[in-house]
């Protein structure tokens, strides 16, 4: 059901309209600094000042409207500084090529008023081979392949509910920044129980980083702690 | 909060300044149909419905320069409109957009743009067909992509089958497209589907959301542009809880179930989601801003909110207070406000597993754009669904995937932006899309055995099976031993033969198996000399509109091999022999075969031959399809055969068996050799038969069979040698004539009968009380013959109409042993043809209703023991007294032999009243039997003065004889 109500309330915005100047310190032009995961500036990219066409939309609704020049960041710290003075509800419009795979834009929009960093994550591919064959102590349920990193939070990548054999993964993990972890978890079931069966860290080194690892869970072999 | 600015200030600092692209979009190539006509326009336009749908088909042709390996881009919902010279398109989908060009608006152009360069350098030729309304309906935008795909065929250099690629609500329109072309039977040559997170069960947008964009309809007239893009047909289908709805999600809904999917493509499905990647939403409002005054004042001036999701009864509610003006700025409109709700879905379809999209925030930023007011509060929550694993899987209970292959978003990622194409996404994509190049290498034609391919087994592991030849001991085999390796023709018009000495093998003994499927438009052709071999394990389906022909060839369908003609799909025969080898051999008949007029196929059949709903045999003038079955071979009837023609339709052996609803129309001749019938249900005719129809020495349990036919064109109906358990025999209209054969239980109902028609021979048992007669005829005004049959229990014969000519037969327990109503004729008299026939052990003998008297005099009947009367009934004859001359009588019936009553009840009603009619026995003859000699039937046509026989060869040698004139 709509209601509507017609209220005249001009001298509300006439009010508003003189409020909203701005202090000092306030007018200096914004500033963001932009960090690929491994902690640099990514060395491709750029910035836009954007805005949403509210109004202006006309045939397309919802769309952006650049503000000025396109920005680059400062290649050794990652800063960049607007040009020219923005109005409010401007966003940073963030665009840069994954290191490890350039056809893999990374594209993130954030509000000026709230955000002044702006880190932006790396696929990390990774081929896993284990061998799985336990058949001493607690029953083995299923296995994991888990990443993680300082900034990520534990993420299963996949499943295997097989609990012998060979099991292959070929995938990537998300990371927002180095070292990232991988882990093979064993889950076992009566006693239930999550315990590493492997691990592999990766530093950034570049375009080639990447994680191969291959694990095995055998019979005696020395569980890691 | 960092600063603010004044809008004046703002106006004043805003440059619009030339702004990087990470890609510069390819200019456009000549569309290869405008070609000729010199002209560069893009435009493509079609009438649906008598309105004119438009559109832009752009092209980049591949590097190679030659238009032969389409790629078709299809856009999705587009809420945008006009057309933008800059952009070259249409809305905010355009050329240049897709190509990576703004990333600001459509950053998945960043994404498309790799895999376009990628197909562009594979001499793919991209046709990305943007739609002028980008929100009109699916219907309509079907009808331009169908034109779009007659131009691309039309102008296509060579064979090679196309891939279209529907995003979004294109991924519908697509699929649509192609199950259309499919079901007229013409080839798309599409070889590829790819539905790119298309809402095939329709997407969702939170109420509230919708009843936000409803309110600011009035406010501005980007609020009117959103409402009217939401309130589109394109949005009514495709939202599968719609505001205002109008029925048209739920009726497009049905459109595609009954659409199906396409069947000669193999279908590739990008989802931006996981099965289980639901929406991280709490139960806090969707979107939730206020605009005010900050310190020291601290006053909210106006807000607006969308609610979550919560469970019905609860509505799904936007409340505002807004500048009546939003988007003016001035400043000086009067606020609006508003409270507006709808009802809710039942389920939370907000948070349910699948992708998402920019909507809540791109509305959130569109609004804090358009009101110069600090903001004091805002919480978003962007995360809400759009488009449902469900629906972008597009599946609910069909036993059968549609999908060849799905991508879908990764764990870690599990939740995609709608219809984008991060790298796992495109590289699936490439992989298969290079594939179909591969697969279309037109390979050489088969020409000697060094030649010989096998499908399945050489590289590249071809899936598409083009035009070409094999002969000259040749084999084209399909099959792998690791897996049913399947392999269709191509989805563009193409002919396969095998002949002279050409071999086709479906599957090879011993463990290679395979499947092919000929589709729409291509044919296979099994020449003179030519085999097609379909083995163990493996199948050969011809598909709706598919061919498959015989032309004097081979066709052998070996134990466990299946031939399956799909419904629509075709089956051609100008000679040739089709074998189904062994028991465990499977030939499904769905479609239509067809012979060509004075040719004849020859089927051995000792295995299955189904015939499913829709099987239609067309058998021309002089034609002749002949199955013969040995004793193993069987016809399963399991929904209605039709065999339409002049043609001859033979079975000789085997089993024919009538599953529930399964029924054969037979409009040509038929004959039926050593065939026994089963029908599991009675409830329905089985068998209709129009033309002549012959069944020798076949066994038929609980079936019905029709015959009918026009009295001006009656054909013969002819039952010989067989045995009927149970069931129904009727004829009407034609010539019957059934001799010696075994009805137990079964009933013959005889209507209408042309001359001459007889049964002879024929023994007919029921149970005492049943209460139809065993035998009928009605409304024959021609003699019906009836010699030397014999009636065990029942109602025996009962004539209505008719007349019947009895003679040597022999009716015994029969509740009546001869019934005769209206204007009839009994005959059992020589005088009229008739006589020697016995009655024994009745309960009555004769019976009439409203009919004269039979003629018994002097017939040398037999009139046996009786349990209830000799005759009985009203007759229209004004008698008041009934004698019968010339009979042997059971004495027990009999006073004297001179002159005797008999036992009777009956009545002449001539006079408009019943009254009663003493019967009488007179010149009672010593039992004498029938001659033997008058039933045989006749040695042979060219002795007819032996014994003097009618055309029924029916003796009518007593007739000389006769000394009892008629009445």
């Amino acid at each position: 059901m709509k209601q509507r109500l017609g209220l005249r309330a001009a001298g509300i915005f006439v009010l508003a309209c003189l409020s909203i100047g701005c202090l000092p310190e306030d007018c200096a032009p914004p500033s963001l600094v932009v960090l690929d995961a491994f902690g640099e500036p990514p060395t491709e990219g750029f910035v836009l000042l954007t805005q949403s066409t509210g109004t202006s939309g006309g045939n397309l609704p919802l769309t952006w409207e650049v503000l000025g020049d396109t920005l680059h960041w400062d290649p050794v710290t990652g800063h960049v500084t607007a040009t020219q003075a923005i109005p409010p509800n401007a966003w940073w419009s963030v665009h840069s090529p994954d290191p490890l795979d350039r056809d893999v834009w990374r594209n993130t929009r954030t509000e000026v008023e709230t955000q002044d960093t702006v880190i932006l994550a790396i696929k990390v591919p990774f081929h896993v081979t284990a061998r799985l064959h336990r058949g001493v102590g607690a029953t083995v349920s299923h296995y994991t392949l888990e990443s993680s990193s300082l900034k990520d939070a534990p993420a299963v990548l996949e499943t295997w509910d097989v609990t012998t054999g060979a099991v292959v993964s070929d995938g990537h993990l998300v990371a927002n920044s180095f070292p990232a972890t991988l882990k093979l978890l064993r889950h076992t079931s009566s006693p239930t129980s999550t315990r590493p069966v492997a691990t592999t860290e990766v530093d950034f080194i570049g375009s080639t980083t990447a994680i191969h690892a291959h694990w095995s869970d055998l019979d005696f072999h020395k569980e890691l702690p | 909060m960092k600063g603010v600015f004044s809008n004046l200030l703002f106006l004043t600092c805003l440059v619009q300044a030339a702004v990087a692209q990470p890609y510069l979009a390819p200019l456009p190539d000549i569309p290869p149909w405008c070609i000729d006509s010199g002209a560069g326009n893009a435009d493509v336009s079609v009438l649906y419905d008598g309105v004119l749908v438009q559109g832009a088909a752009t092209v980049r042709m591949g590097s190679d320069n030659v238009f032969d390996r389409p790629v078709i881009l299809v856009e999705g919902f587009d809420f945008g409109s006009g057309w933008d010279e800059d952009q070259l398109g249409f809305g905010l989908i355009t050329w240049t957009r897709i190509h990576g060009t703004d990333p600001l608006n459509f950053p998945m152009g960043l994404d498309y743009r790799p895999m376009l360069d990628d197909l562009h350098a594979a001499g793919a030729d991209l046709v990305f067909l943007d739609f002028a309304e980008g929100t009109t309906s699916l219907q309509s935008k079907t009808a331009l992509l169908t034109h779009v795909l007659g131009l691309i065929r039309d102008h296509q250099v060579g064979s090679i089958p196309g891939v279209l690629v529907g995003v979004s609500m294109g991924g519908v329109v697509a699929r649509m497209a192609l199950c259309q072309w499919e079901l007229e039977g013409s080839p798309h040559c599409i070889g590829q589907y790819h539905s790119i997170d298309a809402p095939h069960l329709g997407a969702t947008l939170p109420v509230s959301l919708q009843a936000l964009i409803l309110g600011l309809s009035t406010m501005s007239e980007t609020g009117l542009s959103l409402w009217h893009a939401l309130n589109s047909s394109a949005a009514h289908q495709l939202l599968q809880h719609h505001i205002a709805n109008n029925g048209m999600h739920d009726d497009i809904q049905d459109v595609l179930s009954n659409l199906g999917w396409p069947q000669r493509s193999l279908n590739f499905n990008v989802i931006n989601s996981r099965e289980n990647a639901t929406a991280p939403l709490t139960s806090d409002p969707l979107l939730h801003i206020e605009w005010g005054l900050e310190w020291p004042w601290d006053v909210t001036t106006c807000f607006v909110q969308a609610d979550r999701w919560s469970a019905p009864p609860s509505q799904g509610t936007a409340t505002y207070a807004l500048p009546g003006e939003l988007f003016s700025l001035s400043g000086m409109d009067p606020l609006e406000v508003g409270v507006l709700t709808f009802p809710q879905p039942m389920h939370d379809a907000e948070a349910a597993a699948g992708s998402e999209a920019g909507h809540i925030q791109d509305l959130a930023a569109a609004l804090m754009a358009s009101i110069p007011l600090p903001i004091l509060h805002s919480n978003l929550q962007t995360g809400a669904t759009f488009v449902p694993f469900e629906s972008a899987l597009g599946v609910t209970d069909e036993p059968e995937s549609p999908w060849d292959d799905v991508s879908t978003a990764t764990e870690i990622e599990p939740r995609e932006t709608h219809a984008s194409l991060p790298s796992h996404h495109r590289n699936w994509l490439w992989e298969r899309m290079h594939a179909i190049w591969h697969d279309s290498e037109v390979w050489a034609n088969i020409y000697s055995a060094e030649t010989s391919i096998t499908m399945g087994w050489q590289d590249p592991l071809v899936r598409t099976l083009p035009g070409g030849l094999v002969t000259q001991e040749g084999q084209l085999v399909v099959g792998n031993a690791e897996e049913l390796f399947e392999v269709h023709t191509s989805p563009c018009e193409g002919n396969f033969r095998a002949e002279d000495g050409g071999e086709i093998h479906v599957g090879l003994a011993p463990s290679a198996h395979g499947i092919l499927r000929v589709g729409s438009g291509t044919s296979l052709f099994v020449g003179p000399g030519g085999r097609l071999d379909i083995h163990n394990g493996s199948t050969l389906v011809v598909e709706p509109h598919g061919h498959l022909h015989l032309e004097g060839g081979l066709v052998v369908v070996h134990d466990g091999g299946i031939l399956e003609i799909q419904p629509q799909g075709m089956m051609g025969a100008s000679g040739g022999m089709l074998r189904l080898d062994g028991n465990e051999a499977t030939w499904n008949m769905q479609g239509k075969l067809t012979l060509t007029s004075g040719e004849a196929l020859v089927v051995d059949n000792e295995g299955h031959m189904n015939c499913l709903p829709g099987l239609v045999m067309h058998l021309p003038h002089l034609s002749s399809c002949k199955i013969n079955q040995g004793t193993e071979g069987e016809i399963s009837m399991k929904g209605e055969m039709i065999l339409q023609g002049s043609g001859k339709f033979e079975v000789r052996g085997g089993h024919v068996g009538f599953l529930t609803s399964g029924t054969l129309l037979a409009h040509t001749p038929t004959e039926w050799d050593d065939v026994e019938f089963v029908a599991e249900s009675s409830s329905e005719i089985h068998v209709r038969t129009s033309s002549t129809t012959t069944l020798d020495d076949c066994e038929l349990g609980n079936l019905l069979w029709h015959h009918e036919c026009a009295s001006s064109s009656p054909s013969l109906f002819k039952l010989k040698d067989c045995q009927w358990v149970h069931g129904r025999c009727a004829v009407q209209g034609g010539r019957a004539r059934l001799t010696d054969n075994h009805f137990d239980h079964a009933v013959v109902d005889l209507d209408s009968l042309a001359y001459p028609s007889r049964l002879s021979g024929n023994y007919i048992h029921a149970a005492f009380y049943e209460s139809t007669p065993s035998v009928s005829i009605s409304d024959t005004p021609h003699e019906v013959w009836i010699e030397s049959n014999r009636w065990i229990g029942g109602k025996g014969l009962e004539i209505i109409n008719s007349r019947a000519i009895a003679s040597c037969n022999r009716w015994e327990q029969c509740q009546t042993a001869f019934l005769m109503q209206g204007i009839s004729s009994g005959c059992f008299s020589p005088a009229c043809g008739g006589g020697n026939n016995r009655l024994l052990n009745n309960g009555t003998h004769f019976r009439v209703l409203n009919a004269p008297m039979p003629q018994l005099d002097f017939g040398s009947n037999h009139i046996g023991p009786v349990s209830e009367v000799v005759v009985a009934g009203e007759t229209t004859l004004p008698f008041s007294s009934w004698t019968v001359q010339g009979a042997s009588w059971d004495v027990s019936l009999l006073d004297n032999p001179w002159f005797s009553p008999i036992p009777a009840s009956l009545f002449s009603n001539a006079s408009g009243v019943c009254t009663p009619v003493s019967c009488f026995a007179q010149d009672i003859v010593a039992e004498s039997g029938c001659d033997d000699t008058v039933s045989e039937k006749p040695l042979t046509k060219a002795k007819p003065l032996q014994r003097l026989w009618n055309v029924l060869g029916q003796s009518v040698l007593h007739r000389r004889d006769a000394i009892n004139p008629t009445d």
